[in-house]
């Protein structure tokens, strides 16, 4: 029998003692003491701000403009809208897609707030500071756009199923810049469906239903081995590693990592610092409806979203939110995340919520009665 | 406006975190080489112990230090790699005695998750190549080519993403490495790779080892002929080479430090947490390796590092105690310890907190720290300037001037003291009590005032008096001689030395006497156009007795001049400008410089170098040292000669490394000083201040004097109270003997003179003492000990209960007066509005104090404010409240008294893990957070929109390099009310490395000026290894790096006052300012610290 080790480097699981150890030891007061912060902040999740359109429209998606100010939401109607998340209130909207939105995403670029949206048969670029004029640019012909992490292009996909391409375009000029096609003819299965394209860190290569594309060289990369579908993933941010559906993969040698359950059939966006991966469940975005389809509805996550780590890929935390999750979204300061839930699956009528992240909530919290407690004695 | 900010280095890193041995500095040398988180130091092993060679920053926080010896050279480069991603190679140029750049580079690599564990940077020992593991999965290889040059850098995959240590084996044919790392289900196993230069991968190694003790942390390659790796954890120790495993059990410990003995690698010094010092030994027959004994040598300051320089010499470095040179004995002493402790390095880090006392009340603050941890916990006691140790005292109002006289030439000790009074000079003397007595010496005059006194040649003492010269016998004390000064005139300024008279009658008269056995001579005599207003002729050539320049100031034409003895030629005038008359001038030698100081009636000091040649003045530099005249003395301390400068702020002038430095004495006002060393009181100083003469003993001569009070326990914070004249402290005791590590928290009571525990409060078992606070609440006149704490259960990841205790000391006694239990930890306690302000978990609440009915007091919950992760540290203004969250940065919030309630009002949006937040006035803030960086926000008042308002704005980032656990209001230094410098509001900052650092908030046109000044000097000051100060000081966390702003890095700016002429010339050339103006500028910078 192996003695149990001590491990007195090892930064205390207590806050309060691992604040201690830090003032003196290191800077995250031990060994894993990095870990058990992040443990303890993303395990706590406080709702904050709920917006809704006082129409009643069904919001699919979102994303926030810069910080956690403004929030861009597209509706299934077709309609692009800011709301202020301060007051909740709309801010501005249009109507410039022709069918439901599926996809939206905010950058920064310079001064200017780029926004690119997308419905299942178009792609809008937007200045995010005015939309009700109009997109600065529509494409037509295109779908589920992604901005690269440089910004100065977006890739977005070709509406014919066949043959099926990665379009790259240039955000300055708005044209197309390139294509890239999967060229084998194994593209199999409706993983494609749930596949979004993702840059790497570096924009160097994309990543798209399993494929991998380098820029740099015509033709694909990479096929990765099959296990469920290629939905989910995305490039790790600390470059090395590609996740798909709920497998980890080396990038320079192709070989399986790991698997890690708890991210199988989610779609995943890390946070800003790319040390916490949020998982939500997979839907079909283009089609709405298929999100409250009873084999969903007994998922786990289908009214939650859940916290793992992105280091050592352990779970922190999985925060009901008591309705179906449609979207999710993060912000550059780590502060809060969004989230688009049905509020009401019959209705069709969902909201966009926002949740400051590591606070607990309200009902959580042990010092509320206590003022209760004390205000009464007073 | 506090925007514009200057950061400053008062007390430097002590923390000792790398240490390595070798021949640096030339072949036959023996180097000790250390590293102090940002700065190296080198050290040369002599006869006599270490000997400072050189210290000198680094722009970054060093990772690792090595010593390495490429092919063909005969002696080492010091290789180092920092924090952020730089390395570079030293080599030392022994003609110049400097450092030279051999090699330096960026290892950063642009997407890569930086290790938990710490970097790791490693040479092969055939010097093949340099690996680093800076990145979870990357291992980093730097080859060498055969000239031993570096090549490219690239990156090996590496399988292990929890690696925990990484080596170099001794004696393979291919470079290998040992990798000792976690797996998922936290097992602990080695691996050995060879690293393939030509395929840039790792081949799978000769061997590995599963399963190893769970504790292992720590990896020693074993050199040739054995060869293998010693594998050190909690509870076993492991030796495992291709062929051979070999373990034995220990006392469980955790080794954090390890030193080779012997060159083939038979013997190590080990040394574990608790500061135990043991000796492991490979026992073996020829190569093979038969077992593993260990031997316990005695106890150290725990240790960080271990460095084993020679001859059973050993250099413990620490980070929570003083580090250390040992000497291993042969024979244990009386309690069994071979461990002989010969020296101590001072070291303050980790400072955990800090409060800034007058403990003296002077005016000047001083800085008690807590500082160490564990075993090593201390508290010190940090002051700025040199104190007088005061023996003796006596009141005597109206002293004019004060001299000491010998009672025979050959006699080393001074006798008399002469006491000159505005109509009297009283003599007084050591009786045989050693009391100090008033006697007589019958050749003086003692009806009037005496100009000036001194021993003379042939045991002759002379007084000079307004009249006259008397030369009297020391031995009989009879007037031997008598010069009398021209009738009509009298004796307004004189000086002498042993041999020499040099006086100043009326009308520009001066006359020259020289000193003979029972005879004055009047040698020369001359007049000035002006009346003369000092003189000085203190012999500085090779004749201790004999000046051949003598020094005059005049009026009218504000001017010093020198002349030339025995013949009075006048051979330099230096106009000194200004309107204000020199009172006091001096020549001196510093260093085997000669210098003239000359001290103006407004405060000011010039000090010239002097050509005793040709009497040429140079280098002329003017530094303002008080407000009022200034008397200026030489006095001699450990044989070294400094000169005091009497005056409302007393200073001694003293010179390292051949540089005029000015420290403040720690005394309010000083009109007259004099060296009085009796043999009652050796090397004592006689003060005359505020109507008191008093003997005293002077500190050692150095800027910073710290005192230690070592606790034995690890104090975690500290506050003063005036009002009962005690410390408070909140500490925690390791029992690390017993085998469950346990600690106990307390409330300790200590005396403010003594340092005495006086009074002790035990916490109960888990809780800790978080924070602590001196406070009087509304409507109650006393005076309180406000603790916070907290519960804290292993099994809880956030406390859920903690209390607030209020004591009130009573005869010396911590008494408990009031108790408020609180539904987590206290992190902060502020007195704010007359209530507390306490900040639990992630809520500010505020408690005010009531009376109940039986007149006891309570603490009752007035009302709250969530809004944080946590709530960690607070300060308060007004009604403003500034906090700092674990994660969220900086927020504020007001109290409405209306409405009884807390707001927040704005916070910075940015993810900041704060470790320190201060008010710097009503709208900027100032934070540090863990990443190293100093920060300012802006309140934004004027903003158009609530969303505007509600945001504070990042107006200043800044790198300091330093991990900031407190920051203060206060100064170091006493401050002058109608100088520049002591309009200057101050910060100060501890940090872990034992940093104290001053941050100044300056006007905005001396920040400008300065902010060009630096840009300048970076120019002309180069970074040891190549290293920018741009990059470093630029602020940086894992989410971007900009360039600094609105900080100022004043030590490189200091550092102008070490360039030499030409380069000061090529800064004032660029800025237009002269170079005399500049150093006076950045000489009162140094003033702030």
């Amino acid at each position: 029998v192996c003695p149990e080790p001590k491990r007195s480097l090892d930064a205390p699981s207590n806050v309060t003692a691992r604040l201690g150890t830090r003032e003196f030891r290191s800077i995250y007061g031990g060994v894993h003491g990095n870990r058990r912060d992040r443990q303890f902040v993303y395990s706590r999740f406080r709702p904050w701000r709920t917006c809704r359109d006082d129409a009643g429209a069904l919001l699919t998606c979102i994303d926030f403009l810069g910080d956690s100010s403004r929030l861009a939401v597209g509706s299934h109607s077709g309609e692009l809208k800011i709301f202020d998340s301060n007051s909740n209130n709309v801010l501005e909207s249009c109507t410039s897609h022709q069918s439901p939105l599926t996809f939206v995403e905010s950058y920064l670029s310079g001064e200017t707030q780029l926004l690119l949206s997308s419905s299942s048969q178009d792609v809008r670029l937007w200045d995010a500071s005015s939309i009700s004029g109009g997109p600065m640019h529509p494409f037509e012909g295109c779908k589920a756009a992604r901005f690269s992490n440089s910004g100065s292009i977006f890739a977005a996909l070709t509406v014919e199923p066949s043959p099926r391409e990665i379009l790259l375009y240039n955000i300055q000029t708005c044209q197309l810049e390139s294509k890239l096609s999967d060229t084998s003819a194994s593209s199999t299965g409706r993983g494609h469906i749930y596949s979004l394209i993702h840059f790497s860190p570096s924009d160097a290569m994309l990543l798209w239903n399993g494929v991998l594309w380098d820029r740099r060289v015509s033709g694909h990369v990479h096929r990765f081995d099959q296990f469920t579908d290629y939905g989910g993933g995305g490039f790790h941010p600390a470059g090395n590693e590609v996740i798909i559906n709920s497998e980890v993969w080396d990038l320079r040698k192709f070989r399986l990592l790991r698997s890690v359950p708890s991210l199988d059939q989610t779609m995943v966006t890390f946070n800003a610092r790319g040390d916490v991966i949020y998982a939500i469940l997979r839907r079909n975005l283009e089609d709405v409806m298929s999100a409250v389809h009873t084999r969903r509805v007994k998922h786990p996550l289908f009214a939650a979203f859940r916290t793992v780590d992105a280091v050592n890929y352990s779970d922190i935390s999985t925060m009901p939110v008591d309705r179906c999750v449609l979207d999710f979204a993060k912000e550059p300061t780590d502060s809060f995340v969004g989230l688009i839930t049905m509020d009401d699956q019959d209705e069709m009528y969902s909201s966009a919520r926002i949740y400051e992240i590591g606070r607990r909530r309200p009902t959580d919290d042990d010092s509320d009665p206590d003022d209760a407690e004390s205000e009464e004695d007073d | 406006m506090s925007i514009w900010n200057y950061v400053v280095t008062a007390h430097k890193p002590t923390n000792v975190t790398h240490s390595c041995v070798g021949n640096f500095t030339s072949p036959q040398e023996l180097n000790l080489i250390i590293a102090k988180c940002t700065r190296i130091e080198i050290h040369l092993l002599t006869a006599q112990g270490l000997q400072p060679m050189l210290d000198v920053p680094i722009y970054g926080r060093i990772a690792t230090l090595e010593l390495f010896r490429p092919h063909g050279e005969a002696q080492d480069f010091l290789f180092i790699a920092t924090e952020r991603y730089k390395f570079c190679v030293l080599q030392w140029d022994s003609e110049k005695s400097e450092l030279i750049t051999r090699a330096m580079g960026d290892v950063s690599d642009r997407i890569g998750r930086p290790t938990d564990n710490g970097q790791i940077g490693i040479i092969d020992p055939d010097c093949r190549l340099i690996g680093l593991h800076l990145y979870d999965g990357l291992f980093k290889v730097i080859p060498f080519d055969n000239k031993g040059q570096l090549k490219e850098a690239f990156n090996i995959r590496l399988e292990e993403l929890q690696v925990l240590d990484i080596k170099f084996l001794y004696g393979c044919s291919k470079p290998t490495v040992v990798v000792l790392y976690q797996d998922n289900k936290d097992a602990r196993h080695v691996k050995t790779y060879e690293v393939a230069l030509k395929d840039k991968d790792f081949v799978e190694g000769p061997w590995s080892q599963n399963n190893l003790d769970n504790g292992a942390d720590l990896l020693i390659p074993v050199p040739p002929p054995l060869c293998g790796v010693i594998i050190i954890g909690e509870e076993t120790i492991v030796y495992c080479s291709a062929n051979a495993f070999k373990a034995i059990p220990i006392r469980p410990s955790i080794t954090r430090a390890y030193g080779r003995v012997d060159a083939d690698g038979s013997r190590y010094l080990l040394g574990d947490h608790a500061g135990l010092l043991h000796l492991l030994v490979i026992t073996h027959e020829k190569e093979k390796v038969t077992g593993l004994k260990i031997e316990l040598l005695g106890e150290t300051s725990i240790a960080s590092t271990i460095s084993y320089l020679d001859n059973a010499f050993v250099y413990i470095g620490s980070s929570y105690g003083d580090s250390q040179l040992v000497k291993l004995n042969l024979q244990p002493d009386a309690k069994g310890s071979y461990v002989e402790v010969l020296e101590r390095y001072v070291n303050l880090g980790p400072i955990v907190d800090f409060c800034v006392v007058d403990l003296e009340r002077q005016g000047q603050g001083q800085v008690v720290t807590c500082s160490g941890a564990y075993k090593d916990g201390s508290l010190r006691i940090v002051r700025n300037g040199i104190g007088i140790n005061e023996q003796a005292s006596v009141e005597l109002q109206g002293i004019k001037g004060m001299w000491s006289l010998r009672s025979s030439t050959d006699d080393p000790f001074d006798t008399f003291l002469v006491v000159s009074f505005i109509s009297e000079t009283r003599i007084l003397a050591m009786n045989l009590e050693d009391e100090l007595e008033e006697t007589e010496i019958e050749g003086f005059c003692s009806q009037v005032q005496t100009l000036f006194c001194h021993d003379a040649v042939h045991n002759q003492l002379v007084q000079v008096t307004s009249s006259s010269v008397r030369l009297v016998s020391s031995t009989s004390r009879e007037l031997r001689h008598e010069w009398n000064a021209p009738s009509g005139y009298s004796i307004n300024v004189a000086t002498a030395n042993a041999t020499q008279v040099l006086l100043a009658t009326g009308c520009g008269h001066l006359a020259y006497l020289e000193i003979g056995d029972g005879i004055l001579t009047e040698v020369k005599h001359g007049q000035l156009e002006y009346e003369i207003s000092c003189l000085d002729i203190n012999p500085i050539g090779e004749n201790p007795n004999y000046s051949q320049l003598a020094a005059v100031g005049m009026w009218t034409d504000i001017s010093v001049r020198i002349f030339s003895l025995p013949d009075l030629n006048l051979i330099t005038k230096e106009l000194l400008g200004g309107e204000i008359i020199p009172r006091s001038v001096l020549l001196c030698a510093f260093e085997g410089i000669s210098y003239l100081l000359c001290a103006l009636g407004d405060g000011h000091l010039l000090n010239f170098l002097l050509n005793t040649s040709t009497g040429e003045l140079t280098d002329r530099k003017k530094v303002s040292l008080g407000t009022q005249p200034i008397t200026l003395r030489t006095f001699s301390s450990k044989n070294t000669t400094h000169v005091f400068a009497a005056s409302d702020r007393p200073t001694v002038i003293y010179s390292s490394n051949k540089k005029l430095l000015y420290s403040n004495v720690n005394l309010k006002e000083v009109s007259h000083m004099c060296p009085f060393n009796s043999a009652a009181f050796p090397d004592s100083l006689a003060i005359a201040k505020e109507g008191e003469l008093t003997i005293g003993t002077i500190d050692d001569i150095q800027k910073l004097h710290i005192r230690s009070i070592p606790l034995g326990e690890h104090a975690r914070r500290i506050c003063h109270q005036e009002q009962s004249r005690t410390f408070a402290i909140c500490s925690v005791k390791y029992n690390q003997s017993s085998p469950e590590d346990s600690e106990m928290h307390f409330i300790r009571l200590l005396d403010d003179q003594t340092f005495e525990f006086i009074s002790t409060y035990p916490l109960d078992t888990f809780e800790y003492g978080c924070s602590i606070l001196s406070c009087s609440f509304s409507d109650d006149n006393n005076v309180y000990y406000c603790v916070g704490t907290a519960y804290v259960l292993p099994e809880e990841n956030e406390p859920t209960k903690g209390r607030i205790l209020v004591f009130v000391v009573e005869d010396g006694k911590l008494q408990l007066i009031a108790e408020k239990e609180t539904k987590g930890s206290v992190y902060s306690v502020n007195a704010f509005n007359g209530k507390l302000l306490a900040a639990i978990n992630q809520k500010i609440q505020l408690y005010k104090w009531m009376l109940r009915d039986d007149g006891s007091h309570e603490l009752q919950s007035e009302c709250g404010h969530h809004g944080h992760i946590l709530a960690l540290y607070v300060q308060t203004r007004g009604d403003f409240i500034v906090v700092g969250d674990l994660m969220k940065s900086i927020s504020l919030l007001i109290y409405k008294h209306e409405e009884g309630a807390i707001e927040e009002r704005a916070r910075d949006y940015n993810a900041n893990w704060m470790s320190a937040v201060e008010i710097l006035d009503d709208d900027i803030y100032l934070g540090a957070e863990n990443n190293f960086n100093l920060f300012t926000v802006r309140k934004n008042s004027e903003g158009a929109t609530d969303e505007e308002r509600g945001r504070l704005e990042v107006v200043g980032e800044y790198h300091l390099g330093e991990f900031v656990n407190r920051f203060q209001h206060g100064s170091l230094v006493m401050r002058l009310p109608d100088s520049d410098v002591g309009q200057i509001p101050t910060v100060i900052l501890g940090t872990v490395n034992g940093v104290i650092g001053v941050i100044a908030s300056l006007p905005h046109e001396q920040y400008l000026f300065l902010e060009k000044l630096q840009s300048n000097l970076r120019k002309v000051i180069k970074g040891v290894g190549g290293l920018s100060h741009e990059q470093w000081r630029s602020f940086n966390n894992e989410k971007k790096t900009v360039d600094a702003r609105n900080f100022l890095d004043g030590d490189l700016i200091e550092s102008f006052l070490d360039l030499n002429r030409g380069k000061m010339d090529d800064i004032s050339k660029a800025l237009n300012v002269s170079v005399e103006e500049l150093c006076k500028r950045v000489e009162e910078l140094t003033r702030l610290h």
